[in-house]
C-alpha cells in the first residue's frame, strides 16, 4: 500500500459538493490511504452517512474503516458538547483518517494525536 | 429496510407503546444494561453477553415490556442495537481465538449491524446512550450517536456503565456532556439502576 498523504481540503471545495457526493468524495480520497483535513463541519446526520457508506466500502483487507475525528470548541470550559444550534459547537475542523494507517489517542478533548502506522 | 423499520415503530405506538433504543460503542455494555431491565421487568434475558467485540451483530427486539414505577405505568419495546463503529478489521478478532474465516464472517455481519443501528435512529421514541466509564468518552461515535439524535429531537439518557470496576471515571463522562440527561449505573450489578428507571418514567 501507498504510503499515507495528508490532504487539506478548504471548506468552499466541500461545501459546494450535493451531501451525497461530499460522503462519496471523502470516502474515495480515504480508501486511497489519503488522511483528510477538513476545513468544514459534518453535520451529525454527515456523520452517520459516512460511517454507513463507510461499513459498505470494507473489503476487510485493505480497508478497514476510518478514524473519524473532530474538535469541539469548549466556550464554557464546561465540556465539549456545547453546539448551540451548530453541530458540535465551534469547531471548524474534521479529520477523516483511513484506519488501518493510523492509531488514534485521545486522553483529553482537546487534543487528537495521530501516529501513523509503520508500512 | 428504512420503511420496514418505520412501519414495526408504527405498529408499537398504535399499541401505546414507545420505542425504547440502546445505543453505544461496541462493548459498553448496550446487552448487559437490556438484560438487566428485561431481568427486572419481564423475568427473563434479551440476549448472549460476549468479551468479544460486536456480539449483537442485529437489532435485538425485546416487545412488549411493562414497567410500573411510582404508579406510572410504561408500555416499551426495546431495541438492543448492535454496536456503532467507523472500522471494522477481522484480524481484532482473530485475537479473541476466532478462526480467519469466523472471524471474517464475523466481520461482515458486524458492518451490516452497523448500517442497521443508524437505520434505526429514525424509528426510536427515547434513547438510552451507554458510555463504558473506563474508557475515555471522546470516542467520535459517542459524538455522531448524540448528535443524531439531537438533531432528530428523540430524548436521550447517557448511562453512564460500568461503575463497579476500579478504572470507572463517571465524573468524566458527566463533565464532557453537562448539558445531557446521565446517570451513572452498574448495568452488570445493577447499581443505581433504579435511577436509571426514574429518568425513563420522567422522560415519559
Amino acid at each position: 500500500m501507498m504510503n499515507p498523504r495528508i490532504d487539506i481540503i478548504p471548506r468552499w471545495v466541500v461545501n459546494g459538493l450535493a451531501p451525497r457526493d461530499k460522503i462519496r468524495f471523502i470516502v474515495g480520497k480515504v480508501k486511497q490511504n489519503v488522511i483528510l483535513v477538513l476545513e468544514d463541519v459534518l453535520k451529525p446526520e454527515e456523520q452517520a452517512d459516512l460511517i454507513r457508506e463507510t461499513m459498505l466500502e470494507i473489503d476487510y483487507e485493505t480497508f478497514t474503516g476510518i478514524e473519524l475525528l473532530t474538535f469541539n470548541k469548549n466556550p464554557s470550559g464546561k465540556g465539549f458538547m456545547r453546539w448551540k444550534n451548530k453541530p458540535n459547537g465551534d469547531s471548524k475542523i474534521t479529520i477523516i483518517a483511513p484506519a488501518n494507517s493510523v492509531n488514534v489517542l485521545r486522553e483529553t478533548s482537546s487534543i487528537i494525536s495521530l501516529m501513523l502506522k509503520q508500512g | 429496510m428504512t420503511d420496514w423499520l418505520s412501519k414495526i415503530s408504527r405498529i408499537f405506538r398504535r399499541n401505546g407503546e414507545f420505542t425504547l433504543g440502546i445505543y453505544g460503542s461496541p462493548n459498553a455494555g448496550k446487552t448487559t444494561l437490556a438484560n438487566r431491565i428485561c431481568m427486572d421487568w419481564m423475568g427473563k434475558e434479551a440476549g448472549k453477553i460476549s468479551p468479544i467485540p460486536h456480539e449483537t451483530r442485529t437489532a435485538n427486539i425485546v416487545e412488549h415490556l411493562e414497567m410500573n414505577y411510582n404508579g406510572k405505568r410504561l408500555k416499551m419495546n426495546i431495541v438492543d442495537m448492535p454496536g456503532i463503529s467507523s472500522k471494522i478489521d477481522y484480524r481484532a478478532f482473530l485475537k479473541h481465538g476466532l478462526s480467519n474465516e469466523e472471524a471474517v464472517e464475523r466481520a461482515k455481519e458486524a458492518t451490516r449491524g452497523v448500517v442497521e443501528a443508524i437505520q434505526w435512529l429514525d424509528n426510536v421514541d427515547l434513547a438510552l446512550t451507554v458510555i463504558d466509564t473506563t474508557r475515555v468518552p471522546f470516542d467520535q461515535v459517542n459524538l455522531v450517536i448524540l448528535g443524531n439524535l439531537r438533531a432528530k429531537n428523540i430524548p436521550n439518557i447517557i448511562v453512564a456503565n460500568k461503575i463497579d470496576l476500579p478504572r470507572s471515571r463517571p465524573k468524566l463522562v458527566y463533565d464532557s456532556f453537562p448539558d445531557h440527561k446521565s446517570v451513572a449505573i452498574s448495568a452488570l450489578t445493577g447499581e443505581n439502576i433504579e435511577e436509571l428507571y426514574r429518568l425513563i418514567a420522567e422522560s415519559r
